[in-house]
């Protein structure tokens, strides 16, 4: 009785173990997805964009291409 | 031959049970007097309690744009007394001890003999903390030297993407991850979260074993703020506001863009600015959120929230021709009132148009001080806006039983009052969108760590309170679309849309009274006129003089050439022809020409012109 009890102690005990490894791991890579996102982030910012862009000749929509017409009755509006 | 004796034997027996007496003793006094320490050290020695910390929930613009997050880091944390004794116990030398200690210095970058010194000083302590934020590489190479007392604790650190945009309104955190200024602040309780713990169960060598489901509690993460803020009309703002500062060497700048049906702030900048990411690296002055918290007296751009009352009151009509002999008018009471240029006789309209002091002074003189207070009051000047920003300030409204003969023209001309940037906005809010009052905010809604929203702001227009009746705030709003076609703002006119503007130039309050050399220019404006969706204030404080100091030719090109590119980047169509003044004005307009309003091929938008010295009187003359 006493072998099979310190057995299943034995054995919740090590049930833990990995329970809590798992948990650790899913915690590593929700931080590795959060430092990902924010990497991303940094990126695609508005201003690191517009440093990216510049000098590029890049034809962008708005800015002050779009400045001097009005496109509300422009027929090759959408087009 | 072995000899019994009895003695012996008593001797043997009174020792036995001398020695089961004592275990008895001891048994009894664990089970009863000495319980609660046995139990507690072997829990001591079993468990660990770990503070699980709650992921700071990440700031989003309206785009769903990160502005602020959280990164996860780790930090290396040492038990130098279990350390020291598995290296002893183990038959291990000390030797062995500094040997691992120089590995774990060369990937920490720490110098081994500082790091055993470190260790030696607080050789009893449980927990020592050595390094942080450490990478994903130096993490894995601690764990592969499987050190005994050696431990990697995650963390996390606050990281804003986006560098210094929008760096007044985000505010930042301090080092113990909350929120010092800012949003930050204002919401550190919802963003912060609640942390957890564990408590692990540890072998007799100290080694994880397991949690059991009773000793966790998960952490409870922040929330995640979305605002109302776009961050690429912010980037917008602050390359304006930056750009118009340095042109005319100004010591600062603020400029405030929001949407007047709803009073959601679209960008909110500071010049100079600071990065987040970095706060010790900029001055306390950098870091102030002056468009909130510094109020300045507003000159002229406080002209329209007199006129409109007066109007709707009927103590004036737009039409009605106001005496003006000469440049320079004298009160009832003697004091010297002057205009920047002397135009004949102005109505009313013009009166705005040109900014002219005398007949504001006029008008108010025949509103009165009450229905003046009244009037300034009722645009919620002197009072906080109730932006979700901390530190708000309210401005200077003096009470009514505290004004001079002389607060009738002062406050008529914009001095003996003092207001905020995002005060103005709020206030030509209400001619923006037909005379309602709205509480200007930063904050669209919440969303949980799963990205479930938990609450989202709703702005019920119907129910905010009506200032200025419709038509009265129309027809201001469309007397000020001429500042820009034929007054103080002339030639900042855009081709595309239609935009009711007012310009203020006032002059700083020193020490002794007001400068005659140092200003603050500012301009206020909303387009499109026929349906606005931004109201814009954009203030320069003290430019070089030399260069240009009129809130016409300071303020108003940075505020419509953010107009333009915001516009464009929203899409919004552009204006049809501007409508005529009403057929009783052309009689009574100063220099009127219908070709001024029907010729859009007036040309870009003429740039001041910075080069020249722009001498001449200041446009608020007043006797301080």
């Amino acid at each position: 009785m006493a072998v099979a009890l310190l057995e299943l102690r034995q054995q919740r005990l090590n049930l833990a173990f990995e329970t809590n490894k798992l948990h650790n791991q899913i915690e590593a890579s929700q931080g590795q997805l959060w430092n990902q996102q924010l990497a991303i982030a940094v990126a695609t910012a508005p201003d690191a964009l517009a440093a990216a862009a510049k000098g590029k000749d890049l034809k962008l929509t708005g800015g002050e291409a779009a400045i001097g017409r009005s496109w509300v009755d422009d027929p090759n509006a959408g087009k | 031959m072995p000899t019994f004796s009895t003695s012996s034997a008593k001797g043997i027996i009174i020792m036995i049970a001398g020695l089961f007496a004592v275990m008895v003793g001891r048994v009894a006094y664990l089970q009863t007097y000495g319980r609660e320490t046995t139990i507690s050290r072997a829990d001591r020695q079993q468990h660990v309690i770990m503070t699980l910390p709650a992921r700071r929930g990440d700031i989003y613009d309206r785009n769903g744009l990160i502005m602020a997050g959280s990164v996860q880091t780790h930090d290396l944390f040492i038990d130098p007394k279990f350390m020291q004794d598995c290296f002893q116990e183990d038959g291990h030398s000390l030797g062995e001890m500094d040997q691992a200690l120089d590995q774990l210095g060369a990937i920490i970058g720490q110098d081994s003999f500082d790091l055993a010194k470190m260790l030696g000083d607080r050789a009893t302590s449980r927990f020592v903390k050595v390094a942080e934020n450490l990478d994903d590489s130096s993490v894995q190479q601690i764990e592969a030297l499987n050190l005994p007392g050696v431990g990697i604790q995650a963390n996390s650190a606050r990281c804003y993407p986006m560098g210094s945009l929008a760096a007044h309104v985000l505010g930042g955190c301090g080092t113990d991850g909350n929120g010092l200024d800012g949003l930050e602040l204002k919401y550190n309780s919802l963003l912060s979260g609640r942390p957890g713990f564990a408590r692990e169960t540890k072998d007799a060598q100290r080694r994880p074993i397991g949690v059991d489901a009773q000793d966790y509690l998960a952490p409870q993460h922040g929330q995640h703020l979305v605002l109302t803020i776009d961050s690429n009309l912010q980037m917008i703002a602050e390359q304006e506001l930056r750009d118009e500062v340095e042109l005319v060497k100004g010591s600062k700048g603020e400029f405030v863009a929001m949407d007047p049906s709803t009073g959601e702030i679209l960008a909110l900048a500071n010049y100079p600015t600071f990065n987040p990411q970095t706060l010790s690296d900029s001055s306390q002055d950098v870091r102030r959120n002056s468009a909130v918290v510094a109020p300045y007296e507003p000159g002229s751009t406080f002209k329209p929230f007199i006129v409109g009352p007066a109007f709707m009151w009927n103590v004036t009509t737009p039409w009605e021709v106001w005496s003006i002999p000469a440049l320079t008018w004298y009160t009832p009471y003697g004091r010297a009132i002057t205009d920047v240029e002397h135009y004949g006789d102005l109505c009313t309209w013009d009166g705005l148009v040109h900014s002219s002091n005398i007949l504001m002074s006029q008008l108010s003189e025949r509103m009165g001080n009450a229905r003046l207070h009244q009037a300034i009051t009722r645009f919620g000047f002197g009072k906080r806006t109730g932006i979700d920003l901390p530190r708000e300030d309210c401005g200077v409204v003096y009470n009514l039983n505290k004004w001079t003969r002389k607060s009738t023209e002062s406050i008529a001309q914009g001095y003996e009052i003092m207001v905020t940037p995002l005060q103005l906005a709020r206030a030509f809010s209400v001619y923006a969108n037909g005379g309602k009052l709205v509480t200007p905010h930063l904050l669209l809604g919440t969303v949980d760590e799963n990205g479930k929203v938990v609450s989202r702001r709703a702005v019920n227009f119907d129910s905010l309170p009506q200032v200025i009746d419709p038509d009265t705030a129309a027809e201001v709003r469309r007397i000020l679309c001429d500042v820009l076609i034929r007054g103080t703002a002339e030639g900042t006119r855009s081709k595309i849309w239609n935009i009711a503007g007012k310009t203020g130039t006032a002059r700083i309050a020193e020490a002794h009274g007001y400068s005659a050399t140092r200003f603050n220019s500012s301009f206020m404006c909303c387009a499109p006129y026929e349906n606005p969706r931004l109201v814009v204030v954009c203030v320069v404080h003290d430019p070089d003089r030399t260069i240009a100091h009129y809130g016409g030719k300071v303020a108003a090109p940075a505020a419509v050439k953010f107009i333009e590119r915001a516009l464009t980047y929203m899409e919004v169509p552009g204006s049809p022809e501007l409508p005529l003044p009403p057929p009783q004005m052309a009689g009574v307009l100063f220099d009127y020409s219908e070709k001024d309003y029907t010729d859009r091929n007036f040309g870009a938008i003429k740039e001041a012109d910075e080069t020249q010295p722009q001498g001449g009187q200041p446009e608020a003359a007043v006797d301080p």
